[in-house]
């Protein structure tokens, strides 16, 4: 596993080094830079800063119990570090309430303007994260198709659009893809020489990564199977299985020692019966949803103590309730087309349209070589393959499996790095001697993605690809986080700014945000309330696309100007109407 | 003295060489270091930090001004910070560019001609030859100073569109007052008999009404002006004087870091923005650095070798400069002053005592000019007309650290109350403020803030390295901005005080730049070499170029509109004044505004008797019936800046009433 792949040399080594650290590097933290200053804060952003900040400052993890909390505390560092204004006056004490918007829209109301400049400080923290998932891409790759393999990984990671648009954000997406190629590259390392040392390093690391994003609690079973598959690949007399299971323990509480540590071990070792529950699951049938319940209170496990945090208990527990149903009716959008509960092909779709077409090139290229591999790869690169295709494939399929609301693209983001990393294969040595064509046609994939996310750019949350009709019809495949998350802001503050005369301008904005906040004016509302017009009188409409979709208000206010055609855009979620004036 | 001669050696490369032969030694060790984590290594890493810091501290503050004013970011080169914006991504790349290996002989090999056929050309080897003649070289960036002169004379002023910068001028009030210096010593004589009538119309800004009526300022600057404003052509002596010191300043940095060095800090004089606006004035400036850098560069012999004729040149270029401005003269010398004291105290001998006298007797003479001029204008040799305006005038603006009840109040007819009000009583923390701003813009208006921002820290952590020259030439820049520390206003464009320290900045930065190119060229990292070439062409193309057309204003036309902000008033004036056709002759009294603070409407030139004259409205001391008896032949007109407007004072009045003026 350690050899070094043909066509690698410590000179090109360094040379590669340098181009990934010194070249893709800096241009992902510009790229991811300017995105950070020129979105407007987006939904969940307002929720999980509040939250961040609530927890440095109160020690409390009550805030946006759903998310672990390292993401959101790196974030509100640098923000605590500027002094901001801080309020609690939302903060409600009933767990089951999800109060991080509110609280976080008190956070918006107290600094006012100022909050602009607070999120981009915030999402600045938030780039490590990215870096953390380039050099990673770029190492494995490396290691396993030598330096040409490594730098594509790494340019597909540093200019890919879901990256880009979500790398630059206080939101935990990123940090989970990233600790969940991290962890699997050490835990790989580890299979391959397992050492007690290498089992530590790998508890530390999944113990950080279950504190970016519950979706890697996932990584437990996985990583279990690929332990097992590891021992079931190894001839019986190397297999040490007592040893390796005493690693894998200790790396296992490892783990969770630094999950608690990242709470602080609030709430650690609660006996199960003691605990309140809000979903199905776990508190039981129940008539009141918002009431408490508990299934295991009567049962012989009631005594047994929980060994993670109560807060991160709570977060899976009211997770769990959201996608039960039980919180609100949660829609689910797809081409057109909306409902209560998801579709199972609903990510097999997202990808369909969200993935560049020089992506899908460099997977077509990709998979004119599994022949080369069946023929010419050793068993230890199949194991490797395995090692790499594995934890997507489950991840993917686990994530397909929740069904109860298909809204996020950027939910299978833990899933994307290990595929570029596979991607990479056609720039692979043996590659490039056998089948010199798919690394060329590989090579075009690369430079098309690269030259479609570009030109998309700083607008990468709304990126579609060309076939599904780019940005601009990304609305009609699907809606909210993967292409409005009220992340335009800004560009219709620009528009109205260079028209002047484009006057009045009535916004419907579907991002918690409030846009009187940077000084737009006639906000209107998704019900009619008395102070707004009763119809739409002459005048120009900045309507969010979520709001054209009547998305989670089916048959809404604004669903007739879809019949309209828009007379321009801000970026690609807010969509510009004129009403002209009729003569009588 | 062979401690100066022994020095040389070591600092002065030979005629023509790169660099000398220790030179040669340091880079080569440097060199072996570069691959390695060295000291070397670990002080660039400090140096590129610190570069970064300040851009993005520059863009970080600017982006955070525009989401807090307007609520967007808008486009990211829209109204860019031009020390900051441009300057960060360069930044982000600089260690890639630093530690990629690439040799000279990679790039004249992906060169798509061949190079040795190239070389054996006769024609270039002949421009090559060319090119290392120290006197092409001086002559070249001298005539590139005199190009970006006129270059720079020629921009349209953003207030008056048509207009050129150099059309209007003069727009400083300073710049009247050297005027009339010249004027003065033109007409044969070192003063003008006093205003005869109403002296307390006819103040002028830094010209002393008295029964002397003269420029207050130190008088080689009106002799340096005085023969081109005697050709009509007045600014013609800023851009001779921009010709001389760009030419000296490449002299000087060629005699101790080589040629290419030489070359570069002539360009980069010749393109500092500062310098392109400065030149275009009428200020001390010129004659101040024409004299110092003759200072300089016979100092710069001495170090290779003495003779008599540099140490009295070395003294002669100190007097033109002290007799220019006398405490930027006084505080660049001093540190070669105190230097050359050093040696004469440690190793005394007749050479020392020779050059010392060589050196002190043109300072004599300037002493006794100044006495002279003093003398004749003031009354007393050791009074000069510029502290005595400061005591009668503008009480307020003075040097030092002073408490306010210490500040005399002058009578009010002397007192020009808005312009002396305007002035802050200093603090230490208005200094510290002030002394910070200055050194900002002092890099700035030379070439940019970060790329001499991070020379300068270079040269100081490799501060074992730097020859005794270039440590004497910073100790002269901290000289300067320590003596003009204890003062209230930073200057014009925030620096002008200490505008003779760019120059000496870009002597400096050349060397260091041409070092370590030649660093880089041997240890095989040409794209260091490129990347510094960039950044200062990204500089010279920001201080000089639309990076962004429609988004981006270059520095220089900042620095222009900054110094002719008062163009547009002055303009109004002369229309008002021809469209209007007064009979002639007229008085036209000024009723400025507040604003008006910096624009100087009057300025009449004795012996007081054109048809038409200016004058400040000042009912305070004179009411329009004594203005019209005092000048009963004449028509007298008020001018009411705040609306424009000009209209005639009524004769009636001067029949109704004879009261006496009003004696606070």
């Amino acid at each position: 596993m350690t050899s070094m792949p043909p066509g690698r040399s410590s000179r090109m080594d360094h040379r590669c080094w340098l181009v990934v650290v010194g070249l893709l590097l800096p241009m992902q933290t510009l790229l991811l830079a300017w995105i950070a200053c020129r979105y407007a804060p987006t939904s969940d952003e307002m929720a999980h800063l509040a939250a961040g900040l609530r927890i440095l400052s109160a020690r409390d993890f009550s805030v946006y119990t759903v998310n672990p909390p390292l993401p959101k505390v790196l974030a509100a560092l640098p923000v605590l570090f500027d002094s901001p204004q801080l309020s609690w006056k939302s903060m409600d004490p009933n767990p089951a309430l999800r109060k991080e918007w509110n609280v976080g829209q008190e956070f918006m109301w107290a600094n006012s303007t100022r909050t602009l400049w607070l999120f981009v400080l915030a999402r600045c923290a938030c780039i490590p994260w990215a870096w953390l998932g380039l050099l990673v891409c770029f190492l494995w790759a490396r290691d396993r198709y030598g330096n040409a393999g490594g730098l594509a990984a790494a340019v597909l990671w540093a200019f890919s659009p879901v990256i880009l648009g979500n790398g630059a954000l206080v939101t935990p997406d990123l940090p989970a893809a990233a600790m969940a190629v991290t962890v699997l590259y050490v835990f790989r390392h580890y299979l391959m020489d397992p050492t007690w040392k290498r089992s530590v390093i790998v508890g530390v690391l999944l113990g950080i990564a279950e504190l970016t994003k519950m979706t890697l609690l996932l990584l437990y079973p996985l990583m279990t199977l690929l332990l097992g598959l590891s021992l079931w690949w190894t001839p019986f007399a190397e297999r040490r299985v007592r040893q390796r299971i005493s690693e894998c323990s200790v790396c296992c509480v490892l783990s969770l020692l630094i999950l608690n540590a990242g709470y602080l071990f609030h709430g650690t070792g609660q006996r199960l019966g003691d605990r309140d529950f809000y979903s199905e699951s776990l508190g039981g049938a129940r008539d009141d949803w918002n009431a408490p319940g508990n299934r295991f209170r009567d049962s012989l496990l009631s005594q047994v103590p929980i060994p993670l945090p109560a807060a991160y208990v709570t977060g899976i527990d009211i997770q769990k309730r959201d996608f039960e149903g039980h919180w609100r009716p949660m829609y689910s959008y797809l081409r057109g087309h909306q409902q209560l509960g998801g579709w199972w092909y609903y990510y097999i779709y997202c990808l369909l349209v969200k993935v560049p077409v020089g992506s899908w090139i460099l997977a077509i290229a990709a998979l004119a070589t599994i022949p080369i591999a069946l023929s010419t790869d050793s068993r230890q690169s199949r194991r490797e393959a395995a090692l790499l295709w594995l934890p997507p494939l489950l991840l993917f399929a686990f994530i397909s499996s929740q069904t109860g609301f298909s809204r996020y693209y950027r939910y299978i983001l833990p899933a994307a790095s290990f595929v570029m990393i596979g991607l990479t294969r056609v720039f692979a040595p043996a590659v490039r001697k056998c089948r010199p064509w798919a690394t060329g046609i590989g090579a075009v994939g690369l430079l098309s993605m690269v030259a479609a996310s570009l030109w998309v750019y700083p607008d990468s949350l709304a990126f579609f690809n060309a076939p599904s009709g780019g940005p601009a019809y990304g609305h009609r495949h699907l809606l909210d986080s993967n292409v409005d998350w009220g992340q335009d802001l800004y560009q219709l503050r620009d528009w109205i700014n260079r028209h002047p005369q484009r006057r009045p301008v009535y916004v419907a904005y579907s991002g918690v945000f409030d846009p009187h906040v940077m000084g737009i004016e006639n906000v209107l509302s998704t019900t009619p309330s008395s102070e707004d017009p009763a119809e739409f009188p002459p005048g120009w409409y900045a309507i969010s696309v979520n709001h054209l979709h009547g998305y989670d208000d089916p048959g809404g206010r604004f669903t007739p100007f879809l019949n309209r055609d828009p007379v321009d855009r801000a970026g690609y979620s807010i969509f510009i109407y004129e009403i002209a004036e009729t003569s009588p | 003295m062979g401690a100066i001669v022994g020095k040389a050696a070591a600092d002065s490369p030979t005629e023509g060489s790169p660099g000398s032969e220790s030179e040669n030694r340091f880079t080569d060790e440097a060199t072996t270091k570069f691959a390695g984590w060295t000291n070397e290594s670990l002080t660039r890493v400090i140096v590129w930090i610190g570069g970064l810091e300040i851009a993005i501290y520059l863009e970080g503050t600017r982006l955070r001004e525009r989401l807090l004013h307007i609520a967007t970011t808008g486009w990211w080169i829209g109204d860019p910070d031009p020390d900051g914006t441009f300057f960060l991504p360069l930044l982000l790349f600089a260690p890639f560019c630093f530690l990629f290996p690439l040799s000279l002989h990679d790039v004249v090999r992906a060169l798509p001609v061949n190079w040795s056929t190239i070389g054996q050309q006769r024609w270039l080897t002949q421009v090559s030859m060319l090119l290392r003649q120290t006197g092409v070289m001086v002559v070249a960036v001298s005539l590139l100073s005199l190009g970006m002169s006129w270059v720079t004379s020629r921009y349209e002023l953003p207030a008056l569109p048509g207009k050129a910068f150099g059309e209007l001028g003069p727009y400083v009030h300073d710049e009247f007052s050297y005027q009339l210096q010249a004027e003065t010593y033109l007409a044969g004589r070192l003063s003008w008999p006093g205003v005869p009538r109403a002296r307390e119309l006819f103040h002028q800004m830094h010209v002393l009404n008295e029964d002397q009526f003269a420029s207050r300022y130190f008088p080689a600057t009106g002799a340096w002006l005085a023969p081109f404003v005697a050709c009509g052509f007045p600014v013609g002596a800023s851009w001779f004087a921009g010709m001389i010191v760009t030419g000296l300043a490449a002299s000087i940095t060629r005699r101790t870091h080589g040629l290419i060095a030489g070359w570069l800090a002539g360009l980069l004089v010749a393109v500092a923005p500062g310098g392109a606006i400065f030149n275009n004035l009428l200020l001390a400036h010129g004659p101040t650095l024409v004299g110092l850098l003759v200072c300089l560069f016979f100092f710069r012999r001495l170090f290779d070798q003495f003779t008599m004729p540099s140490a009295l040149g070395a003294g002669t270029g100190l007097t033109l400069a002290m007799l220019s401005r006398p405490l930027t003269a006084a505080s660049v010398a001093l540190p070669f002053g105190l230097w050359w004291l050093a040696n004469g105290l440690l190793r005394p001998s007749a050479e020392w005592w020779r050059g010392t006298l060589a050196m002190g007797t043109p300072l004599l003479v300037g002493f006794a000019i100044l006495g002279w001029q003093n003398e004749a204008i003031t009354g007393n040799v050791l009074q000069t007309p510029y502290s005595l305006y400061n005591t009668l005038y503008t009480p307020r603006h003075a040097f030092g650290f002073r408490e306010s009840n210490s500040i005399e109040v002058p009578p009010a007819r002397r007192y020009l109350r808005d312009y002396d009000q305007w002035a802050r009583l200093i603090t230490w923390d208005l200094a510290t403020e002030n002394l910070g701003i200055r050194l900002k813009e002092s890099l700035a208006w030379s070439l940019g803030m970060i790329p001499l921002a991070m020379a300068g820290l270079l040269f100081i952590l490799n501060w074992k390295q730097q020859p005794i020259f270039d440590w004497l030439l910073l100790s002269s820049i901290v000289s300067l901005h320590v003596a003009h520390f204890p003062y209230w206003l930073s200057g014009i464009l925030g620096y002008h005080y200490v505008y003779e320290s760019g120059v000496l900045l870009l002597m400096l930065f050349a060397g260091i730049v041409v070092r370590m190119a030649r660093e880089a060229i041997r240890s095989e990292r040409m794209l260091a070499v490129a990347w510094m070439a960039g950044m200062i062409a990204l500089s010279v193309a920001i201080n000089f170029g639309h990076i962004a057309p429609g988004s981006t204003v270059p520095r220089i036309t900042t620095g222009i509109r900054s110094v002719t902000h008062v163009a547009e008033r002055y303009e109004r004036f002369r229309t008002t004044l021809s469209t209007a056709n007064l009979p002639l002759p007229a008085l036209v009294l000024v009723n400025p505004t507040a604003a008006d603070l910096h624009v100087e409407y009057v300025h009449n030139r004795p012996p007081f008797d054109s048809p038409l004259l200016m004058g400040r409205y000042r009912p305070d001391v004179y009411s329009d019936a004594e203005v019209l008896r005092l000048f009963p032949e004449r028509t007298v007109y008020l001018y009411e800046c705040d609306q424009g407007t000009l209209r005639q004072l009524d004769p009636r009045l001067s029949e109704r009433s004879s009261a006496p003026a009003v004696e606070p």
